[in-house]
């Protein structure tokens, strides 16, 4: 009996520890001891920081970067593939033939930006009740940041696209993944004006950050200015919506105002004078002098050397910051040339920059544009392959063809530049034109506020010819266009613009006045080239055949809808 | 108030010991041993021993026999045992002297025993004959003698169901199993292996199973196979239900050999076993080698200025030429004999306290190849130590340490069949290893390498490679185990049972790999990322399990009943951590360790960290031994799945009737000695390999900012797998047994048909609008695997006086299908056809098709004449001859004509490559007759899953003369061979196989080999059937002699038994494949190709069992 008694006793603590282990679910939870895991972020200001700034990390991403340059330049006139650089897919955008598997139809990296930007807007309002550093005041313009970084990359996809997913919730788990839908780009225009008329009354002022590092390389109320003008004038090309390019024309000039007061609280700041319209420069716009500095005699460009060279200048409104260490701009490193590449880098420019080109693009071989933007041709003859100097080079010249001093590759450290004063002038331009009657001459005044606006750009980077844009010469409405479409070709080239341009331009129904321009580039074949663009919808990419594998519910582009010869049976 | 209360205890237990030792008092005995025969026993064991059978007190007899005593207790018992003498036991009572009389274990009468056999596993203990699931055992004596490296080996072609193929004929590659065909995409596909009952972890767990080029590290070498008692396969889901959420890919259950009571045994085995590679292909000499190059860089341009390469050119003005007018057999000089030397001791025996078995084995081995070498220490200790009858304590400790040296890449014979052979070994003038010079231009000068033979510089010198470059694989192993057991009521089958085993169990891997690429390999100087390039990598893994188990078997009065029940605890934990170093231009090539001052590439570490809860139910129930039924259940938790989907639940059910036992088949009894009908069903699982899956995950992403403006950046990383489940097997199995002439003839049969669904998929692609472009697992679709197994085997079947022969057999067959899949999986994991990749074999995943399926172009020959003499061919073929020119036919067989007026010509990929045939150009069936090759010509070319696959042997016993052969074969299976494509393409300067000196010259040719086209524009070897072949194959695995010596003989000598044997292994191998070996293992998505991996060794094995 004792005996039995003793097992009795001995098999009940058995069980006992076999019921503790059974009620110790904790057991089984462990942790990574090498990453944080989601329930213990989130909880302090620093985490919404990184967080903040890895969205930021994300698009200085070369995946992202390439695109910037692919999707807004490649396919425009401004360049081509250097001749001893084969790249299947650069090649067939380059000739204008999209196929659905061209790598450069991959848009994760877009959305994956989204959705760490959707992210933070999840998580970051319930740090507030964590950390009591973390105020509505941290928040207001992180949201700012978010919202506007989530429309520039919609807004860079719809470009490319038209219709596209439009995302607004964050995906971190496998239930949340979704077979999402493309909307129609009016759809995602309005959804996208909606966020940055929100983001503007929450963003950072345009000098809030105590470092420029920041005012240029994040978010601030005039980057949503900038960017909510960029998309006005978008949906106002595709609409012909003259309230739009009234709305765009408002938000350039809250930019261009707020720079003006940036500059004029600078100068207090030194203790200098301002005059006229409050600034001490010739002209009304805080545009940086591009004079020959007459007491050093020097001959460097202040302009280029300033807004490209150094980066972060006074002109700039949002750029991604690359320090050439932790970041490196591979990307325009491999294209644009570096100290090693020099002038057989990847891209080119197109031998419109050449002045032996009947067709000139700058109309004068003193521009300090054409001498900074690309090493140029010692004589004026055609020369079909130009090295791109924008962004390669330090420094920039007033009269000297020369390169100058390239970066190195490995600590590739060039800025790129989203948008930038000179660029809102230029849409304010453009939306001022196209608010002008169509029979339009003269003295219209919407045509004479465009008019000022470029001969200011215009000015600043010709300061030996002064004045030599005249007006008459352009003022009908239709010249006006063009004027200002030439001038931002001049001023933005090999910043991601000139493709857009060409869309917009086209999109207010001169398709065939834009191939003309376009197929300025090829030196042969240029009648084929028209020929593969025969409407509108080829103005946008295809979607990304493994993206349509994967999601059954994306619709291909109506034009890239093909029964493929080798399709299965 | 405390105090008095301590002492009122204390009062209570001393009046409670007083008591107890006032009852027992201490009563001195004394007595005398003696026996009959020789009178006075000396040194006779007297024990006094309790109820339980535990040792009291002890002591021995004089010289007289006499002994004296301090007995304990009266109610006692004592035992008295000598050597040679049966043991008595007497009650001691009130006797005080005894007067024992022992007597001699040899006056025995004879007694028969009669046991049921038993098979004892890891769950419950039962009869043989009431086993319902399916399994299948191997005992390692059977294959004595025989020299395996590990267990697996010995296992080929044994068990029925279960496909072992070799990875490679590398030392310690190890094989790839798969028991019932493959039934995971991309999880592991291997069986669980177990010893001792614990699962025996893959060290190597990141490893990738479904990309596997690289060798992955063979977990089985880590148990020496000597220390192998036996090796239970369990196939069916009734079986391994109790392995849960590891067991959908069978389990294969190895026990290890244990001491048994008696005197003292010491053996030691020694084999000696050599290796040498068996015939490849047949390559081009020096000579041939130059021609065709010649040949090939002319055809393209026809031009003889591109081939104008110096390294071809036999110029002896030269300064190199002495180093490129050889003709090295490059695979002879990298290929050797390998010799294998196993020795092996063990020391066991064991009274009634305890049992202990000691090992100790020492192997060398060398390989085929030059400088691979193997060596493995491994030793074993088994104690089991009796308490009492109802205590037994074990341990059983094994430390296993390989060292591995092998070459510093695994493909050494692929350099070797590939490099020029016009090529020295040995510079001519300083005498060490020749490397080519640094490459120049294209045609060369006298410093530089020619540009064109780029391919050749990177391959490198393959002897200087294998003699200079190493790769070493250093691996601990220790795993101790210790248990209790313990009889908590009856000790025997007369009463009711409860027993209780605890147990602890560690597992404590260490692995160390460095590498070394001196400088001296290298031609491209100095700065050179491979100059003295040193990398190391070390990994430590802990796992610590603990399990407490209670099996409860109830007595019932009426015999017929047997029931038996098993509850089971168990928990697991384990860690893991590892780091690496890689950094080059070391300084000088003596110091090849990565830490010294040098440029350091790359670093990295981890550590991770799992946990795993697991219950276990089992049940087993009979009638008569007539009627069986067996029930499982375990629940697994397991920390690689979130908190709602952690746990799972896997039963197992079977039943098993013997037929033969009823009343109604007695008429079938004189020759009908077994007849059984088994049934099962189950669920099994099989779990991802990755940890932590179920977290949102945020790591480090660099910073943004310039200068002092800048912040770090965390990201989050990956998607957290929210919905992350098991993978179920669900498996129904239908056997039976049958045993004919008292079980001579013994067989089983076993149908299966399993369902595995929720398939475990990594990375599977998602939309990327989620912000993820795949997520790292999901549950994808579902998959079929069904087939049959049969084992048979006869033993003695033929018996004429000290003759026997013994026969046995196992076939199986195993269908598999994907059941169910997502189209959006289906079309983003099967890629597109591209033009221009050539030699790839597009390979899709198709519902309700196998998994392995290759598909291609059909290779229909070379044309014979080009597109300018279709005229003659036109002539030819009228005439009943080969006339096959590059010209269009339709449907029909009609010629199809072009707005010219003359034939169409065929044209690969039109409006791509747009590639027009020639006369020698390889000839692809046009299947949809439309003029062009395209990847609408592409067919089904066959699958790589054999078809049937087994393994017979025929064993002959003369007196002490044993003679054993083994078999194996896999029939029916299609293997890429690769290896021949490489080495019959001729576009590149890789040397090729004497089959391309047929290759076509001129028009008119009749061949079967393209002409030679160097470059990469040219498509003579696109992915077709030219390279698909049917890799069936029978190996004669071994023929094995062996002679035991009788005892008589060997009594003189002080030896108790002496077997000597001899064995030639993979003897033949009966195949059409003209590769050099069959035998691959699969890799990406089931499809199986032949890299010129090492082929297995054929080999000779003497070896010699002393046992003292």
């Amino acid at each position: 009996m004792k005996k039995i008694n003793r097992s009795i006793i001995k098999l009940t603590a058995t069980v006992l520890t076999l019921t503790a282990m059974v009620s110790c679910d904790d057991f089984l939870t462990i942790t990574p001891t090498n990453e944080i895991v989601l329930d213990n972020y989130w909880k302090e200001k620093a985490d919404v920081e990184s967080m903040v700034a890895s969205c930021y990390t994300r698009m200085t991403k070369s995946d992202m970067v390439s695109r910037y340059v692919v999707w807004g330049e490649l396919r425009s006139d401004n360049m081509n593939l250097y001749s001893g650089y084969t790249n299947t897919d650069l090649g067939y955008i380059n000739s204008a033939d999209l196929l659905a598997n061209n790598s450069y139809c991959d848009w994760s990296s877009f959305y994956e930006t989204i959705n760490y930007c959707n992210i933070v807007l999840k998580h970051a309002p319930a740090v507030m009740e964590s950390d009591p550093n973390f105020t509505e005041g941290d928040l207001q313009p992180i949201q700012a940041e978010m919202l506007t970084l989530r429309a520039l990359c919609h807004f860079y996809l719809l470009r490319t696209f038209r219709d596209i997913p439009y995302m607004t919730k964050a995906v971190e788990s496998d239930e949340e993944v979704e077979d999402v839908a493309q909307v129609n780009p009016d759809t995602v225009l309005s959804n996208i004006i909606v966020d940055l008329n929100k983001a503007k009354s929450m963003a950072m002022a345009s000098d809030g950050y105590s470092t420029d590092v920041w005012n240029r390389g994040r978010i601030t109320k005039d980057a949503v200015n900038s960017l909510l003008a960029d998309v006005l004038l978008w949906r106002a090309s595709m609409n012909n919506n003259a309230i739009d390019y009234q709305s765009c024309v408002d938000a350039c000039s809250a930019v261009i105002n707020s720079k003006i007061q940036e500059e004029k609280d600078k100068l207090l700041k030194e203790g200098k004078t301002t005059t006229g319209d409050g600034t001490s420069q010739t002209s009304k716009y805080p545009l940086i002098e591009d004079d020959a500095d007459a007491a050093t005699g020097l001959e460097d460009s202040k302009a280029y050397t300033e807004i490209f060279g150094e980066g972060n200048s006074s002109e700039s409104i949002f750029e991604l910051q690359f320090d050439g260490s932790s970041n490196v701009n591979s990307t325009i490193s491999d294209w644009y040339g570096n100290a090693t590449t020099k002038n057989t880098a990847d891209l080119q420019a197109s031998a419109l920059f050449s002045m032996g080109n009947d067709q000139k693009l700058f109309l004068s071989t003193a521009d300090t544009r054409r001498l900074n933007c690309i090493v140029a041709p010692t004589s004026d003859v055609n020369v079909v392959e130009l090295p791109i100097r924008k962004y390669a080079c330090t420094n920039g010249y007033l009269k000297t063809n020369s390169s100058g001093s390239y970066r190195s590759s490995s600590t590739y450290n060039s800025n790129w530049i989203f948008y930038r004063l000179t660029d809102v002038m230029l849409m304010q331009a453009e939306a001022y034109v196209q608010l002008a009657a169509d029979s339009a001459s003269g003295e219209e005044s919407h045509l004479r506020n465009a008019f000022s606006l470029v001969s200011a750009i215009y000015n600043r980077s010709n300061p030996e010819i002064k004045d030599s844009l005249v007006y008459s010469k352009y003022s009908t409405k239709t010249a006006m266009q063009r004027l200002v479409l030439d001038e931002r070709q001049r001023e933005l080239c090999f910043e991601g613009k000139r493709w857009f341009d060409l869309v917009r331009y086209a999109l207010r129904g001169n398709h065939d006045a834009m191939l003309t321009m376009l197929v300025r580039k090829y030196s042969t074949g240029a009648n084929a080239i028209k020929a593969k663009i025969p409407s509108e919808d080829y103005y946008y990419f295809p979607i990304y055949e493994n993206e349509l594998k994967v999601n059954p519910n994306l619709v291909q582009n109506p034009v890239y809808v093909t029964n493929s010869s080798t399709a299965k049976k | 108030m405390k105090n008095k209360r301590i002492i009122v205890l204390l009062t209570l237990c001393c009046s409670l010991l007083i008591k107890v030792a006032a009852q027992n008092g201490v009563t001195r005995i004394s007595g005398n041993v003696y026996c009959a025969e020789d009178g006075a026993i000396i040194g006779a064991n007297v024990v006094e021993i309790d109820a339980n059978n535990r040792i009291v007190e002890a002591t021995v007899t004089d010289f007289n026999g006499n002994f004296s005593l301090a007995v304990k207790h009266v109610n006692d018992r004592l035992k008295i045992s000598y050597i040679g003498y049966n043991t008595q036991i007497m009650t001691i009572g009130e006797k005080r002297s005894f007067k024992v009389l022992m007597k001699s274990t040899a006056t025995i009468k004879e007694v028969v025993i009669s046991a049921r056999k038993i098979t004892r596993t890891s769950g419950l203990v039962i009869p043989e004959r009431e086993v319902s699931v399916a399994q299948q055992t191997f005992k390692m004596s059977d294959v004595e003698g025989l020299s395996f490296t590990s267990a697996d080996e010995a296992l080929q072609g044994k068990i029925s169901g279960l496909d072992i193929v070799f990875n490679s004929g590398n030392l310690g590659a190890g094989t790839s199993m798969r028991l019932r065909g493959v039934s995971t995409i991309n999880g592991n596909a291997e069986p669980l292996i177990v010893v001792d009952g614990q699962i025996f972890e893959n060290p190597d767990q990141s490893f990738d199973f479904t990309n596997a080029n690289e060798e992955s590290f063979a977990q089985l070498l880590t148990v020496n196979p000597e220390d192998i008692e036996n090796i239970t396969v369990k196939k069916d889901a009734g079986a391994t239900a109790m392995w849960g959420s590891r067991g959908a890919n069978g389990v294969i259950e190895i026990t290890t050999r244990h001491g048994v009571r008696g005197k003292t045994k010491v053996e030691y085995s020694y084999r000696y076993t050599g290796n040498w590679q068996p015939k490849g292909y047949d390559m081009l000499s020096g000579d041939d080698y130059t021609m065709m190059l010649k040949e090939e860089y002319y055809n393209p341009s026809q031009s003889s200025t591109s081939g104008n390469i110096r390294e071809l050119n036999y110029d002896p003005t030269w300064s190199e030429y002495e180093n490129w007018n050889k003709n090295t057999d490059w695979v002879k000089e990298v290929t050797q004999y390998g010799q294998t030397s196993n020795h092996y001791l063990t020391i066991s025996g064991g009274g009634e306290k305890a049992n202990y078995r000691i090992s100790g084995g020492y192997d060398r081995e060398t390989g085929t190849i030059i400088q691979q070498k193997l060596d493995r220490y491994s030793t074993r200790l088994v104690l089991d130590y009796f308490v009492s009858d109802r205590i037994k304590f074990s341990t059983n400790v094994a430390l296993t340490y390989t060292d591995n040296q092998k070459n510093y890449d695994d493909n050494i014979l692929q350099r070797a069949y590939e490099i020029s052979p016009n090529m020295a070994i040995r510079d001519y003038s300083t005498g060490d290893y020749y490397k080519m010079l640094p490459s120049g231009s294209s045609y060369g000068n006298n410093n530089y390498s020619s540009s064109n033979l780029s391919d050749i510089k990177s391959l490198g010198n393959p002897v200087a490679i294998a003699n200079l470059a190493w790769r070493r694989d250093k691996t601990y192993r220790i795993t101790p185990q210790m248990q209790i057991d313990y009889k908590l009521l009856g000790t025997d089958e007369d009463k009711a049972q409860l027993d209780y085993t605890g147990m602890v169990f560690m597992d404590i891997f260490s692995e160390n790999s460095p590498s070394y690429y001196p400088s001296s390999l290298s031609t491209d100087g100095w700065t050179s990322t491979y100059a003295n390039r040193s990398y190391n990598y070390d990994s430590n893994q802990l796992s610590f399990t603990t399990r407490h188990t209670l099996t409860f078997t109830p007595h019932f009065n009426n015999k017929d009943f047997y029931l038996t029940m098993l509850l089971r605890g168990e928990l697991t934990s384990g860690n893991s951590n590892y780091q690496s170093v890689t950094s080059y231009n070391l300084p000088t090539g003596t110091i090849t360790n990565p830490t010294v001052n040098a440029y350091n590439s790359d670093m990295s570490s981890g550590t991770s960290q799992w946990r795993s809860v697991a219950f276990l139910y089992s049940i087993h129930a009979s009638y008569k031994s007539k009627y069986a039924a067996d029930f499982t259940l375990r629940r697994d938790g397991s920390t690689k799945f979130g908190a709602n989907r952690r746990w799972g639940n896997f039963p197992g059910v079977s039943l098993r009737w013997n037929i033969s036992d009823e009343p109604f088949m007695k008429w079938s009894s004189p020759w009908l000695s077994l007849l059984s009908f088994r049934p099962s069903w189950g669920i099994t699982g099989n779990q991802p390999t990755s940890e932590y899956l179920y977290y949102s995950k945020y790591s480090s992403y660099g910073s943004y900012g310039k200068g002092d403006a800048s912040i770090t950046s965390i990201h989050p990383d990956g998607l957290k797998l929210s919905d992350l489940r098991w993978e179920k097997t669900n498996q129904y199995n239908i056997g039976g047994n049958i045993g004919m002439f008292n079980d001579m003839i013994t067989a089983d049969f076993n149908y299966y048909y399993k369902t595995t669904s929720d398939l475990l998929m990594k990375n599977r692609s998602v939309p990327s609008t989620s912000g993820f472009t795949s997520v790292s697992w999901m549950n994808v679709g579902s998959m079929i695997n069904k087939g049959w197994e049969l084992n048979a085997s006869a033993n003695n079947i033929i018996k004429i006086k000290d003759f026997s022969m013994s026969l046995n057999l196992n076939v199986s067959q195993n269908f598999n299908s994907i059941k169910e899949m997502d189209a959006t999986v289906l079309e983003s994991i099967n890629s597109e056809w591209s033009a221009s990749d050539l030699g790839t074999y597009l390979n899709r995943i198709q519902v309700g098709n196998p998994l392995g399926s290759i598909y291609g172009f059909r290779y229909k020959g070379v044309y014979r004449y080009d597109y300018d003499h279709y005229a003659t061919a036109l002539s030819e073929k009228a005439a009943g001859r080969n006339g096959t020119a590059p010209i269009v036919y339709d449907v029909n067989g009609n010629l199809v004509y072009g707005s010219d007026g003359k034939p169409l010509r065929m044209v690969y990929n039109y409006d791509g490559l747009n590639y027009q045939f020639r006369g020698g150009d390889a000839i692809y069936e046009d299947v949809n007759s439309d003029g062009q090759i395209n990847s609408l010509d592409i067919v089904y070319l066959g699958n790589s899953n054999p078809k049937l696959s087994g393994g017979f042997g025929i064993n002959f016993n003369y007196k002490r003369w044993a003679l054993k052969t083994n078999f194996n074969f896999r029939l029916g299976f299609k293997i890429i061979n690769t290896a021949r494509m490489q080495l019959e393409k001729m576009c590149n300067n890789y040397n090729q196989i004497t089959t391309v000196n047929l290759r076509w010259r001129k028009n008119g040719d009749i061949t079967e080999i393209p002409r030679s086209l160097y470059g990469s524009s040219f498509y003579n070897w696109l992915g077709s059937d030219r390279y698909v072949e049917d890799g069936s194959f029978c190996r004669f695995q071994y023929l094995q002699l062996s002679y035991a010596l009788s005892p008589q003989v060997l009594k003189p000598f002080g030896l108790s038994s002496l077997r000597l044997a001899c064995s030639a292994n993979n003897l033949f191998c009966w195949t059409g494949y003209t590769g050099t070996d069959p035998e691959h293992s699969t890799g990406s998505w089931g499809v199986c190709s032949d890299d010129s991996q090492t082929p297995r060794a054929k080999s000779f094995t003497l070896s010699i069992i002393v046992g003292f």
